[in-house]
């Protein structure tokens, strides 16, 4: 699986990016971050429409989530504001997976 | 009929109509109204509160400091009580506003939100800033100008309720830096050619290639580091950059209001919340419109120049030539 991470904006407005190619990663690591990804899946993060912002957003931070796999490309766009706690996960093991 | 609700209905209808009122574009016209509610704050006095978010995410947290209470132990709460103060003071004293709302509201903060959280934001309600990962960032409430930065978001909201989107959006976030670095000059008694210019200085850890996140006076110049990249920010619309992130590039594109405000103010000379505050200020409040662009921008703050220092003005002529200066047109529409 290949997952792309881009946080935009925050009160900094520095972009933060990672890639990751879970068949790089060790097996554990991997099936752990697959597995993450999988139930935000299935929690319906991709099928969310691409609306606009929240209205309290001012200086939050802004996703894109692409994920690339045998099953085809699916992408999110979601806000800090009102990311679904599935989301924050993703979020969460992705930068600790680029860090390794 | 929202006003006889929060006249004479119960409580909770009491509630929903006044928030109903409060988030209504047509809330500059019934701020004379709206001040003759019960619940008003006394007029120039500050009513502050910060709370201890102890790293969770669950706001606002465990209150630690009230108005009047002596200093704490802890830096960011002090840094919050104060930054609040500081901003409080010069919506007050110099644009005789009563707080975010025009109307006292209490100023509500909390601090050490999340775990190495990199960020500060304001949510509709309160300010909220996170401690910093400790690696490239500091906590947020170092830098003053971070917290009127936060809670002009708030002023605007109340006035022009700029979208949070593209050109709007940068200038929703332009004002937010405009008053956050007036907070700070007025606090340093800086005159616009001693001021820095800068926002978010000590933000960085010594670990950071840059002086700070923006820079107001040379757009693109604060940060240049192996880990964090360049300093997106354009000075001018040559440099304008579009994007579907953050927003419309509203944390990029700023820059360039933000040029714009450095160069009138540079023109003016003196203390810079005197002349060019008070334009952008009465722009913000009574001309600009939640779909303003930069054009827009342009043609409504040389309007408020006009209107208080006369057409033909040097404070008019310097608004002008900040504008060109940055290669922002006037547009003639009504947005």
């Amino acid at each position: 699986m290949k997952i792309r991470l881009v946080r935009s904006g925050g009160f900094a407005g520095i972009r933060r990016e990672a890639s990751i190619d879970t068949e790089t990663l060790d097996p554990v690591r991997a099936e752990e971050l697959c597995g993450v990804v999988h139930s935000a899946e299935r929690a319906g993060l991709f099928r969310r429409a691409a609306e606009d912002p929240p209205k309290e957003h001012h200086d939050r931070f802004c996703y894109q989530l692409t994920v690339e796999d045998d099953r085809g490309t699916r992408e999110a766009q979601f806000s800090e504001a009102d990311a679904p706690e599935t989301a924050a996960l993703v979020i969460d093991a992705v930068w600790k997976a680029s860090e390794a | 009929m929202l006003i006889a609700i929060c006249q004479n209905g119960t409580a909770e209808e009491r509630g929903r109509a006044l928030r109903t009122l409060v988030l209504s574009e047509r809330l500059r016209e019934r701020r004379v109204v709206l001040s003759l509610l019960p619940g008003a704050a006394p007029v120039g006095q500050k009513r502050r509160v910060v709370y201890d978010a102890k790293h969770k995410t669950t706001l606002p947290g465990t209150l630690v400091r009230s108005e009047g209470d002596p200093p704490k132990k802890d830096a960011a709460v002090n840094e919050a009580y104060d930054g609040a103060g500081s901003t409080y003071d010069l919506y007050w004293k110099v644009y005789q506003r009563n707080s975010i709302d025009g109307r006292g509201m209490r100023l509500d903060s909390s601090v050490h939100y999340a775990v190495g959280y990199d960020n500060a934001f304001w949510n509709g309600n309160q300010m909220v800033y996170g401690d910093g990962d400790g690696k490239l960032f500091n906590r947020f409430t170092i830098s003053v100008d971070v917290i009127g930065h936060e809670l002009t978001h708030g002023v605007t909201a109340h006035e022009a309720n700029l979208d949070y989107k593209d050109q709007p959006g940068a200038l929703n976030e332009s004002f937010s830096d405009v008053f956050g670095s007036l907070v700070k000059q007025r606090t340093l008694k800086q005159t616009a050619d001693k001021a820095d210019w800068l926002i978010g200085a000590g933000l960085f850890t010594p670990k950071v290639q840059g002086v700070a996140l923006r820079s107001m006076r040379a757009p693109g110049t604060a940060y240049d580091d192996p880990v964090l990249g360049k300093d997106p920010q354009p000075a001018d619309m040559k440099g304008y950059v579009t994007t579907t992130e953050d927003d419309g590039g509203v944390h990029i594109n700023s820059g360039i209001p933000n040029r714009a405000f450095y160069l009138t103010a540079a023109a003016l000379g003196g203390f810079a919340w005197e002349k060019a505050g008070k334009i952008w200020y009465t722009a913000l409040t009574k001309l600009l419109r939640k779909d303003s662009d930069f054009g827009a921008a342009a043609r409504l703050t040389r309007t408020a120049a006009s209107d208080i220092y006369g057409k033909g003005s040097a404070e008019e002529k310097a608004v002008q030539g900040a504008w060109r200066g940055v290669g922002v047109e006037e547009t003639t529409t009504l947005a």
